[in-house]
């Protein structure tokens, strides 16, 4: 698909091999000059802390790290088998404290936070995942807008913090399930694992796009969160009820209902 | 189409990276009249911090307190440049001296600025007005 992937030994000599593997997919990406510099000082913080702190220069640990365009956030991901760390819990040093009161080091992961859009962190039970946002602002006319998403957009929103809406439309048919499945794995994959499907826009759901469905919800709950339908129209839940995945699914009427359901599990 | 145009992703454009890939850097510590001028070139990154921090601390060890840090052609720094710059100037002042910065460059100057470091250190458009400084 459309991401790039890179894996170097968990050293400092290879940390700038993978800062100029994203700084070159970033500049293909459409990112400015100054905004891929952030994007090669975020990962280079990143994995000189996963090196210095987490592998201590362990020579046959490894880093991967990918990267894509979703829509217009340009997206690195960081993994790593260092023992679990969430860098965001870091407390932050204090930049207006006087010289005795600073501490030399302790930047990296407030460079990251004020360098990149947004910043998540999981652990997914074996490793760490760092993900990195970076916003693409169409610039001049050498970078022209991301295109359109041919076929029937597939609106992704973050409804409340960390519930993440996906909204398909038309019939969910074999090429329209391919989409959904690319979205909803690349949500997924940026660790959020509260999803709403929003399926009042779909007037035709095929085996396909159940079975799509299904990996997702799947996926979701290896990940201790879930996915909830909301707002079925009459035709979608009629054929739901026929093969018994109404049972699977927790199915609410509206985004709200489904919203305050999700409340409680959390 | 296909999957890369599909998403929106550009094709891959062959152009150079533009950042240097190299982690190599150049410092060059020269005795001036009553000042120690250190001028850094190149990257100061992970990889290569310490020597910074080694030329600064050796200079301070040898009695040399009054110290200006060129940074005019210093491509890139992260954190781990900023964290010898942060160490040497609190040995530096525990000795009386100082370590004041001559004009950072524009990459220099963000990480500073982000660091919150631009108003600890004392900084000077040029070379010439840090050395006057002493």
């Amino acid at each position: 698909m459309s991401e790039r992937q890179l894996q170097i030994a968990g050293v400092l000599e290879a940390v700038a091999t993978a800062c100029a593997f994203v700084a070159e997919a970033a500049q293909n990406a459409g990112l400015d000059a100054q905004a891929c510099h952030q994007c090669y000082l975020a990962v280079d913080e990143a994995c000189t802390n996963i090196v210095e702190h987490g592998y201590a220069q362990d020579p046959d640990s490894v880093i991967d790290v990918m990267c894509q365009l979703e829509r217009d956030q340009f997206v690195i991901t960081i993994l790593d088998d260092s023992p679990a760390f969430d860098p965001l819990a870091f407390p932050e040093p204090d930049t207006k404290a006087p010289l005795v009161h600073r501490e030399p080091g302790g930047w990296g992961i407030f460079f990251i936070k004020k360098l990149m859009d947004r910043v998540n962190y999981m652990h997914d039970g074996s490793r760490n995942r760092l993900v990195m946002m970076k916003q693409v602002k169409p610039h001049n006319h050498h970078n022209p807008p991301v295109p359109e998403m041919p076929m029937q957009p597939i609106r992704v929103t973050e409804v409340k913090p960390k519930v993440w809406m996906i909204a398909p439309s038309g019939r969910l048919d074999a090429m329209q399930s391919r989409e959904l499945t690319a979205v909803l794995w690349q949500v997924l994959e940026q660790g959020h694992k509260w999803l709403l499907v929003d399926m009042s826009e779909v007037d035709y759901i095929s085996s396909v796009g159940f079975k799509t469905l299904v990996s997702a919800w799947q996926r979701a709950r290896d990940l201790k969160g879930d996915l909830m339908l909301v707002t079925l129209t009459p035709r979608v839940r009629e054929v739901m009820e026929m093969i018994g995945l109404d049972l699977v699914f927790s199915i609410a009427d509206t985004p709200e209902k489904a919203l305050a359901r999700l409340a409680m599990k959390k | 189409m296909n999957e890369r145009s599909k998403y929106g992703i550009p094709h891959p454009v062959e152009t150079a990276c533009p950042l240097p890939l190299n982690s190599m850097v150049d410092i060059r510590v020269s005795e001036l009249e009553q000042v120690t001028l250190v001028e850094v070139i190149g990257r100061v990154d992970s990889l290569n911090a310490a020597e910074l921090g080694t030329s600064l601390s050796n200079a301070i060890d040898e009695g040399n307190t009054n110290i200006v840090l060129d940074l005019s052609q210093v491509s890139y720094m992260s954190s781990a440049g900023l964290r010898e710059l942060v160490s040497a100037f609190k040995k530096v002042r525990r000795v009386s001296g100082d370590l004041r910065i001559a004009q950072p460059s524009t990459r220099v100057q963000e990480v500073l600025e982000m660091a919150g470091l631009d108003t600890i250190f004392q900084i000077f458009p040029t070379q010439t007005d840090a050395v006057g400084s002493y």
